[in-house]
């Protein structure tokens, strides 16, 4: 048994330096493919409503926010996002991550009453972030609150080193970033542009695998954990339930896992709506540790982003939860919409798959059709 | 609550959830025998009813109380565990439904009590005190066998409880042409709670020797022993028989 420990905790860390690796690789990928390649890429994501739908989109099909993000984190870092960019692709991928257990959910149609329950459930993820979006991406806008915090904060994490900061992970990742450019470019004999197609491919493909084996190594770790903690949770005040979903979601690096774990128990009656909700945010904040994890690959900027990823699901929470009133509005809507699926289960259908690809997907191709 | 919480983790192992679970269906019998003892007790010696009354009622919310846990417990462990021990938790429910009714037929024999006190004295007395006797040693060499999987201990206990089951039957037929009518229905009733929880305790033990879709019904080397004995054998014919 402790062998076995033992194992998973050195593959464990063999997965995280590979996919701190996958993020740095990004880095150097970016700087091949030219100046060029950044400008342009910033120009089309300068619209903050499409980089909003992109995060949708991008993260409803790999189904996985910290993906995403550590993307996100990655490209930062790289130049070819500037953070206010990438604040509304963020936010985006909070929105679509909760595609995951919307689809559990769906696993109860045959029975309304359990239906209900696990719709509920799988929705009040989405309606909170959606409610949080709609309250911080105009004062973002405005404001350019978050950014400014996270920048701030992020400088004084760096300190004066700022950009030209190299840390202990930098120097670890640096010489398998090297070696894989130097393999890329030797066995394809290409170009700098050409390499760099190559190295970005490889860095994505690298962050979707190691990420995934990482939240599938943590989770059959701490399966017994999470299995105590959920099994208790009744006992437990609102505060600790959300710790709990900081916990469980930061060690198994997957809001997902947390949240779809959620709605099964509450099919099942075990938890109400107003017992899965702290869990849920809690859940949503514990996610933001993949990003934070990836700025230790990147710069000033990446820790930039992967602070505004973590200061805005904090403020959802801070603004949300503590007031009665203003927390019932998320579990009001998330009940109204569960008894309208429950009765209407194909519109239900009809909206999951619009809300989530559909909508965004078209106003995309309006954008590219009259702005592009 | 913190340290609550420092404590679950440290306390994590892997069977820790489903033993806790176990340990809870334990609790379930051993309060199921407390609630069944009582009521019989006092339905045959006259006690004072309201210590019991209030005793009987607390025994049997906290049975209840454990059913649920136990349900909640093994919802939560297949959703995190999908793979792991499904036949023993599906099994499990079950049981712990059984223990829940042994609570529910023991207090429904101390209502007996309440609405017609002590039972009277008739020629079948003798054979309600040594059924009680039977039903009170069942109790633990079902738990024994159930904890260690004792396969030849509980074809044991399901042969004995299957054989004093059908004999409570037959003493219910045998009321029949009874003249002293609230006698022989205060008899009928007590033999008919004293049946169901036999037939609980039966069930239980069946687990040990029957698979998940086999469980409550008897298997072949059980069919044979009943074979042999023919005063309380079931029917040729059935592919398998339950209580």
């Amino acid at each position: 048994m402790q062998k076995t420990t033992h194992l998973r905790l050195v593959s464990l860390i063999v997965l995280v330096y590979l996919f701190l690796v996958a993020i740095k690789l990004m880095g150097d990928a970016f700087h091949l493919l030219g100046h060029d390649f950044a400008v342009s890429l910033i120009g089309w994501t300068s619209n903050p409503f499409l980089g909003l739908l992109i995060g949708i989109v991008a993260t409803a099909i790999i189904q996985s926010s910290s993906v995403t993000t550590s993307v996100v984190v990655g490209l930062v870092s790289a130049g070819g996002l500037t953070v206010g960019n990438a604040i509304p692709i963020v936010m985006g991928a909070n929105i679509g991550t909760t595609i995951t257990n919307v689809l559990v959910s769906l696993g109860y149609l045959r029975n309304n009453v359990e239906f209900r329950r696990a719709f509920a459930a799988a929705t009040i993820h989405d309606i909170f972030n959606v409610l949080c979006v709609l309250v911080f991406l105009p004062l973002e806008l405005a404001f350019g609150c978050f950014e400014t915090l996270a920048t701030s904060l992020a400088s004084l994490l760096y300190g004066s080193a700022g950009m030209s900061y190299q840390g202990p992970i930098q120097f670890l990742v640096k010489p398998l970033t090297k070696g894989l450019e130097g393999v890329v470019r030797s066995f394809l004999g290409c170009t700098d542009r050409s390499a760099g197609l190559v190295l970005l491919g490889l860095a994505f493909l690298l962050i979707i695998m190691a990420l995934g084996a990482m939240v599938k190594l943590s989770r059959s770790m701490m399966v017994e954990r999470i299995e105590q903690f959920f099994d208790r949770i009744l006992s437990f005040n609102a505060s600790v339930t959300i710790l709990i979903g900081v916990l469980v979601t930061a060690l198994v690096q997957s809001s997902s896992i947390t949240t779809s774990l959620l709605v099964p128990m509450a099919g099942a009656g075990i938890l109400t709506l107003e017992h899965v909700f702290p869990i849920t945010l809690g859940a949503n904040l514990g996610t933001t540790v993949t990003a934070l994890l990836a700025a230790l690959a990147g710069n000033v900027h990446g820790l930039a982003i992967a602070l505004v990823h973590f200061l805005f699901n904090l403020s959802g929470i801070v603004i949300i939860y503590p007031l009665p009133a203003v927390r019932r509005l998320p579990l009001y809507l998330a009940k109204r919409v569960a008894e309208f699926s429950t009765e209407h289960k194909k519109w239900a259908i009809i909206m999951i798959l619009a809300f989530y690809f559909g909508l965004p997907l078209a106003l995309l191709g309006v954008y590219e059709l009259f702005a592009g | 609550m913190l340290r609550e919480l420092f404590k679950l983790w440290k306390e994590a192992d892997e069977h820790r959830l489903f033993d806790e679970v176990v340990t809870d269906f334990e609790r379930i019998l051993a309060q199921g025998r407390k609630v069944t003892t009582l009521a019989l007790r006092t339905l045959l010696e006259e006690r004072d009813p309201e210590p019991v009354r209030a005793e009987i009622y607390r025994t049997d919310h906290e049975i209840n109380n454990l059913e649920q846990s136990i349900r909640r417990r093994i919802v939560t462990h297949l959703t995190i565990n999908p793979r792991s021990n499904v036949t023993s938790c599906l099994i499990l429910m079950r049981l712990a439904k059984d223990g829940e009714r042994i609570g529910d037929y023991g207090k429904n024999i101390y209502q007996l009590y309440c609405r017609g006190g002590r039972v009277p004295r008739h020629h079948l007395y003798p054979e309600l005190v040594t059924l009680f006797a039977l039903m009170e040693a069942s109790f633990d060499p079902t738990i024994k066998a159930y904890k260690e999987s004792q396969a030849d201990m509980a074809r044991d206990a399901i042969q004995r409880l299957y054989k004093a089951c059908k004999h409570c039957d037959e003493l219910v037929f045998g009321l029949l042409g009874e003249t002293e009518v609230e006698c022989a229905v205060t008899y009928a009733l007590v033999f008919r709670f004293m049946k169901r929880i036999l037939g609980h305790l039966k069930n239980i033990n069946t687990s040990v020797v029957m698979p998940l879709d086999k469980l409550d019904f008897f298997d072949d080397v059980l069919r044979f022993q009943f074979y042999e004995d023919s005063t309380c054998g079931p029917e040729a014919g059935t592919s398998s028989e339950k209580s």
